[in-house]
């Protein structure tokens, strides 16, 4: 018995020499290189390649969005989103307990919360709409209005916003016919600019989808007694007015990717794909000052996919498969690489139709934002571009 | 509990076997062709040089000429294993590496009187590489092309070996050729967002072929020996994958090894003195399946010579155990460049000695050589081995069963 101990332990002191040498070996690459080069090793990795496809074309698509749920309402303009007009409408259901009063005063207060720039100031008018709206629909024009605003106390037409001036008066007399029978805004007002501001510059309140402090109109009787008639519904009507590569959310505006990737050797092994892009930070909105008061931050999420049609009137543009997702910041100039991962090995094995791709906001439906990217017409170092980086298969011939 | 005893230690040594079994080690010459060519014998023959074809051996089942194993008159299980530490050299650069390779075993039974039958394991050719090269791209993180070689070309040989007359031993083998060369190239970006391309081509080789041998003595000191191993038709199947998985594709081809021929003597200078000599000879295969070898593979010779001072029963330490001295020269089929033959030149020098408790015994070897040479062929290899065979034996026997 003895005799197989000291032979099993032999063996097995054998055996971790072998393990753990083998661990301790210096790199070899260097020596060992030269039967690679002499041919004499049949191995031979293949070249690897940076290929950069500098596009087809690229299109920005208005897309109909509106944002009919924001807990903000705007108004000005920042970063080429025009917040043209805010349209509300107001709970009148009570007003009938209010008969035989006389009205004072009458005041549309709007509770602004931030101004964007303290000097910045905006000229508007109250309209009567003439149409009915709902914060379900999208909606990228005024409905129709009464050119004829509604008056102040005083008669006047235009009134000035600013961070100090939030309290709009209303003639007393049209109000004192609702209380005596008259029919009120039936589909609410619209706040329209009366001009194209100095500067651009945004004013942002509380909308009625914030759950308090709505917009209301206030009426005070007489008797010192008053009535407040809360905003039920409300939309801010936004349009979009720059006129570069921009992807914008909330208005929206996407981007369309035409490439193609027939330059690529039939056995390039694919590492690594992108979508490079450069913004321009100038041009970028992140983040209002509204909605960093509401604790949201100022990231850029996009969405990246391949639409199901490249035709951007087909409804089948406006989705397909999702190719990335992730987020950047649009206010500062960097470059920005979206991984394109298996797309680019499916298309390149013939698995999928090249229908481009399509980048949007992925909070298009509930944030202003924009990203604003350098163009084709940028330089090399500047404009989008696909890169690929693949190797070509290795050569086992030994030739 | 012998028996017993013996199948629970074959099961240790067999797993330890499999977990060291991981790797190989070779020369660095191995990772071309079809790797380095693994002589057949034990850390006896290895220390004396490989020259050991004539050598008359009752102790263990791993010899350089099986019809020795009609010697054996007990069951007998034996184990060789050799490290390999060494320097590799060109004109700037060098590197160290410390492998080892799969042991060879085999375990012989006597069937009858001077009739034994062998099983085993003996690894015929093997390589192992794996290094790295870098190479920089503009606009790129650093680019590694990771080479990785591992192939183990192996024998399972089925022998019966016969002695007829007291004068005579030979030998019939069928052997069971088995083995790949597996070839991976994978070229890594330094940035985790880059996938690996990853390029390898399997060659799986299968084969069986037939080897006869003799032992013959001519006189009391003098013995002569000889092998012959047939051709070895390989039928290989060679699978080449990549990342991108529409380039793979597979075939079948031919590879041939000519025979082989080897002859030697052992004659007894004294009853302790003896001096042995071999040589080995397969002329050139064809470069089928290596077309870089057209032109570039020549014959493979081995010629070897050793001294044995055998082991004494009476007197000091050093008197009891055997020395044993060699030297070999083996010129490789492979000639790097063309034109230039590979050549191993080997020292080696050993002993041996009793296992405590029983039949069977332990022996060492040491070789001291040199592959290649800078001057002839870009690059040699300075290498140490550690050779240890183990042979442990008993008799058995038909259980009695005692009814009462």
């Amino acid at each position: 018995m003895r005799r197989y101990l000291i032979i099993t332990v032999i063996l097995a002191m054998i055996a971790m020499a072998a393990v753990f040498s083998c661990c301790s070996s210096d790199p070899e690459g260097p020596v060992a290189s030269v039967f690679i080069e002499d041919g004499s090793y049949p191995s031979d990795a293949g070249e690897t390649v940076r290929y950069v496809n500098t596009l087809n074309n690229v299109t920005a698509v208005d897309v109909p969005v509106g944002i009919g749920k924001s807990s903000l309402l705007r108004l000005g303009e920042t970063e080429g989103i025009r917040f043209e007009s805010i349209l509300m409408r107001f709970d009148f259901d009570s007003i009938g307990n209010y008969a035989d009063l006389t009205v004072d005063s009458v005041y549309l207060d709007l509770p602004v919360t931030i101004v964007q720039d303290t000097l910045f100031h905006l000229k508007v008018t109250f309209n009567e709409l003439l149409e009915d709206f709902s914060d379900e629909d999208t909606i990228t024009a005024i409905p129709s209005f009464d050119p004829d605003p509604v008056l102040g106390a005083n008669g006047e037409t235009v009134r000035d916003i600013n961070i100090e001036r939030v309290r709009f008066s209303i003639d007393e007399a049209m109000v004192q016919g609702w209380i005596d029978g008259g029919i009120p805004w039936q589909y609410g007002i619209a706040v329209n600019w009366a001009e194209e501001p100095d500067s651009s510059g945004l004013i942002e309140m509380y909308s009625e989808n914030y759950g308090s402090d709505p917009p209301v109109l206030k009426v005070i009787f007489t008797d010192e007694s008053s009535a407040v008639f809360p905003v039920v519904e409300d939309y801010v009507v936004t349009s979009f007015s720059g006129d570069g590569l921009d992807c914008v959310g909330g208005v929206a505006m996407r981007l369309l990717f035409e490439f193609g990737l027939e330059d690529l050797p039939e056995d390039a092994m694919i590492q690594y794909s992108a979508l490079v892009l450069h913004t321009d930070g100038g041009k970028g909105l992140g983040a209002t000052g509204g909605d960093i008061l509401l604790g949201l931050t100022s990231d850029f999420i996009f969405y990246l996919y391949t639409p199901d049609s490249p035709d951007i009137y087909d409804p089948g543009f406006l989705e397909g498969t999702g190719v990335a997702a992730n987020l950047f910041l649009a206010t500062m100039s960097a470059e920005v690489r979206i991984p394109l991962v298996g797309f680019t090995l499916d298309l390149h094995a013939g698995k999928r139709e090249n229908t481009g791709l399509v980048l949007q906001s992925n909070q298009e439906n509930s944030r202003f934002q924009r990203a604003s990217f350098y163009d084709m017409a940028a330089g090399d170092s500047l404009r989008p571009y696909i890169e690929v980086v693949y190797t070509l298969p290795a050569d086992f011939s030994g030739e | 509990m012998q028996r017993k005893t013996f199948i629970i230690f074959f099961t240790v040594v067999t797993v330890s076997l499999v977990v060291s079994g991981t790797a190989c080690s070779q020369s660095v010459f191995g990772m071309n062709f079809i790797g380095e060519h693994r002589f057949g014998g034990n850390a006896r023959t290895a220390a004396l040089g490989y020259s050991g074809i004539a050598l008359t051996d009752t102790s263990s089942a791993i010899t350089m000429n099986p019809a020795s194993l009609s010697d054996l008159s007990r069951v007998t299980f034996s184990l060789f294993e050799l490290l390999s530490f060494s320097r590799i050299e060109r004109t700037d650069i060098q590197s160290n590496r410390t492998r080892f390779q799969i042991p060879s075993a085999a375990v012989a039974v006597p069937l009858h009187d001077g009739l034994v039958f062998s099983l085993g394991y003996r690894t015929r050719f093997a390589g192992k590489d794996d290094f790295s090269i870098q190479s920089e791209i503009e606009d790129l993180p650093a680019v590694n092309e990771n080479y990785k070689l591992n192939s183990s070309l192996f024998s399972v040989p089925f022998i019966l070996a016969w002695k007829p007359v007291d004068w005579l031993r030979v030998s019939g083998e069928f052997q069971l050729e088995r083995g790949s060369i597996k070839d991976q190239v994978s070229v890594s970006i330094e940035d985790p967002l880059y996938s690996t391309a990853t390029s390898s081509r399997t060659r799986s080789f299968s084969s069986g072929s037939w080897a006869v041998s003799m032992l013959m003595r001519v006189h009391p000191r003098l013995w002569v020996g000889g092998s012959y191993d047939e051709s070895i038709d390989y039928t290989v199947s060679e699978i080449t994958e990549y990342s991108l998985e529409s380039l793979n594709e597979s075939s079948t081809w031919d590879f041939s090894l000519p025979a082989a021929f080897s002859a030697g003597f052992a004659a007894g200078v004294t009853d302790r003195w003896w001096l042995t000599g071999s040589y080995w000879e397969r002329q050139a295969p064809e470069p089928d399946g290596f077309p870089q070898f057209e032109g570039a593979l020549g014959d493979e010779n081995l010629f070897a010579v050793g001294v044995e001072r055998r082991s004494a029963a009476e007197g000091g330490a050093i008197s009891r155990i055997p020395l044993r001295i060699g030297f070999y020269r083996n010129r490789w089929h492979m000639e790097f460049p063309q034109g230039e033959p590979v050549v191993s030149s080997f020292f080696t020098v050993g002993s041996g000695f009793s296992v405590p408790g029983g039949p069977g015994d332990l022996d060492l070897t040491l070789e001291f050589g040199k592959i290649g040479s800078v001057e002839n062929n870009k690059i040699d290899e300075k290498v140490f081995r550690l050779g240890i065979s183990i042979n442990f034996s008993e008799v058995w026997s038909r259980r009695k069963i005692v009814r009462h």
